[in-house]
């Protein structure tokens, strides 16, 4: 269970941006929607434990992550959250097979070669496990990612803007794979975006005004 | 997967630039390598042959040109002496020992030095098979020049006038080898020893042709190039040398002091290079600053991606130290190998033996070198380092 309470953050200088309450629970699908500009980064990053609000609480499985020391709380994000960003980013001098260990080990967890192949079976990369990011194309890229941020079995699972710079082909694509490995590994997920094509696969939307 | 590795890989991922970091790391210590290893080992040889002379007395000349040619064997004799001025010295109450020498042949570009058996006591010499020089044409040669002119007891040579290798050979003496030497580690070890008598014989009828003045067998005329002198007692240092140098033909001059002279000769320029490898060490940190700092820039989003999957700003920080220290040590082992490399290169093209320089041995200082590029390696990259444990991980993964 995920929640947000009166959350409130102001970056220095300019006016504060205020997010309602939000309950998420286990295994939901939720859009988070809203046009550039409107705080979608800024609640994504409050929500993800990388930016402390200057208000307010967020709490994941019980755990108030703010209350976290940084060590911590970095350790709670690399086991509890998986991030998918618009672009993959995956770490260039390291292998495909290599970026995976990279994040179970950061997340202090033993290194899990059965893990990493069976994540890439099930997004059908098993085949690149070898291949350094440059070698791939941007879709099989965007597949590393999801591998990547599903790869610790994380509790919530968090995409951001992951199709707005894809065609509709991919951008149905990598929603369905999102949808797909969420459902696969008991994942609450979390797409924001300002992309109206994601619209209709949602139920469940939190509108930012 | 360790910091290690991810250093490593993340080095690799750009090879040109962190070969470039380490050659120039590698050629800074390369450098500083050479220099303390040629300046201990030449330290090292010129006390280990002088340590028991204190004072050598020649003909007039350059001091040093006769603490070379009498010690190390390595210059020209500043000319000759008077036998009877000699034989006067060395029975002067300053005096404990007076080792005589008479250079002037060589064989095969070895110095055959003429001399008595103070030598040996003065080197304190040992037999390794055969037996000491005694008759005249007998020799004793160092265990190098058995080694290196293939000779064995029992085997006969013909000396050479000069003392580098010339064809003008005195063909009517036969020198015998009748001993070898056991290693001595010092100058000994190259030389060819006789007495005087077979020296002056050699010279004796070339003489009687060139100088109609130079008298035979007259015991009295006779000359030596030089004496090596150890002191009765500290006392004499004070007033020994003084006596000898207002002896019209005479100079003395000490291996102590003519060695310091040398190295403060030589040190102008040992300095000027030291001070060059700094400064390319000091280059080659900036370079490391520079290549970290710039990687970082366009990695603090691949940082920031690693904070997204767990690590901490320590890690972070670790991650990028490492890489520094990576770049330098690497520099400084492979520069520590070349100094050695070279070194022996240039041990092997040297072709006085007295003063071969060898790549072989090393030294504790050289550790401290080891020390100096751990240095670097954290100072080039504290900075981005502590630029890594600081970034803003929001800001950054916002901008894009």
């Amino acid at each position: 269970m995920i929640s947000i309470q009166s959350v409130v953050h102001q970056y220095n200088g300019s006016p504060p941006i205020s997010f309602k309450d939000w309950q998420i629970k286990d295994g939901e699908q939720w859009l988070l929607l809203g046009e550039s500009g409107s705080g979608k980064t800024t609640l994504l990053h409050v929500l993800t434990g990388i930016l402390k609000p200057t208000q307010g609480e967020v709490n994941i499985n019980n755990t108030s992550i703010y209350n976290l020391s940084s060590k911590k709380l970095d350790q709670f994000r690399g086991r509890n959250i998986g991030i998918i960003f618009q672009k993959p980013h995956l770490i260039k001098s390291l292998t495909i097979f290599e970026n995976l260990a990279l994040a179970q080990s950061f997340a202090k967890l033993p290194q899990n070669q059965e893990r990493i192949q069976e994540v890439l079976e099930s997004l059908a990369i098993a085949d690149k496990k070898k291949a350094y990011s440059n070698e791939l194309s941007q879709g099989q890229l965007q597949r590393v990612s999801i591998a990547r941020a599903v790869i610790n079995k994380p509790a919530l699972l968090i995409a951001d803007e992951p199709t707005s710079s894809l065609d509709d082909k991919n951008a149905t694509s990598v929603l369905n794979l999102l949808m797909q490995q969420s459902g696969l590994n008991q994942a609450t997920l979390i797409v924001a975006t300002h992309d109206k094509r994601v619209k209709d696969a949602f139920t469940t939307t939190y509108d930012l005004p | 997967m360790s910091p290690l590795k991810i250093s490593w890989k993340s080095l690799w991922s750009k090879p040109l630039s962190a070969s470039l970091n380490i050659m120039l790391i590698a050629f800074g210590t390369g450098i500083l390598t050479l220099l303390l290893l040629a300046s201990t080992q030449i330290e090292e040889k010129l006390n280990n042959n002088s340590k028991d002379i204190d004072l050598v007395v020649g003909a007039k000349g350059s001091p040093l040109q006769l603490i070379l040619s009498s010690i190390y064997y390595i210059d020209f004799p500043t000319g000759n002496i008077p036998l009877k001025e000699a034989n006067e010295l060395s029975h002067n109450p300053f005096v404990k020992r007076a080792t005589p020498l008479a250079l002037g042949d060589n064989y095969n570009g070895v110095r055959i030095v003429g001399t008595d058996s103070n030598f040996i006591s003065l080197y304190s010499l040992k037999i390794e098979s055969g037996k000491f020089w005694f008759k005249d044409l007998e020799t004793t040669i160092g265990v190098n020049v058995a080694i290196e002119q293939n000779l064995r007891v029992g085997d006969t040579f013909y000396g050479a006038h000069g003392l580098t290798n010339t064809s003008d050979v005195h063909k009517d003496h036969q020198y015998k080898v009748v001993g070898i030497l056991t290693p001595q580690h010092n100058v000994t070890d190259n030389l060819i020893l006789t007495n005087i008598a077979s020296v002056w014989e050699m010279h004796e009828e070339e003489g009687s042709m060139k100088d109609g003045k130079r008298k035979m067998k007259d015991g009295e005329d006779r000359e030596i190039t030089s004496l090596l002198i150890q002191y009765r007692s500290p006392m004499s240092v004070a007033m020994f040398p003084r006596m000898v140098n207002q002896m019209t033909s005479l100079q003395s001059a000490s291996p102590a002091m003519e060695s310091t002279r040398l190295f403060s000769l030589i040190g102008v320029g040992v300095d000027t290079l030291q001070w060059f490898a700094v400064l390319i060490m000091f280059i080659a940190a900036i370079s490391v600053f520079v290549n970290l700092y710039n990687s970082l820039k366009e990695r603090n989003y691949d940082l920031a991606i690693m904070r997204t999957l767990g690590a901490s700003r320590t890690k972070l920080f670790i991650i990028v130290i490492l890489e520094g220290l990576l770049l330098t040590i690497a520099g400084t082992i492979v520069g520590i190998i070349i100094g050695h490399a070279v070194l022996e290169l240039i041990g092997n093209y040297q072709e006085s033996s007295q003063a071969k320089l060898s790549g072989k041995i090393f030294i504790t200082s050289e550790l401290y070198l080891l020390l100096a590029g751990l240095g670097i390696g954290i100072f080039a990259s504290a900075l981005p380092a502590l630029q890594a444990y600081r970034s803003n991980i929001s800001k950054i993964l916002a901008k894009n």
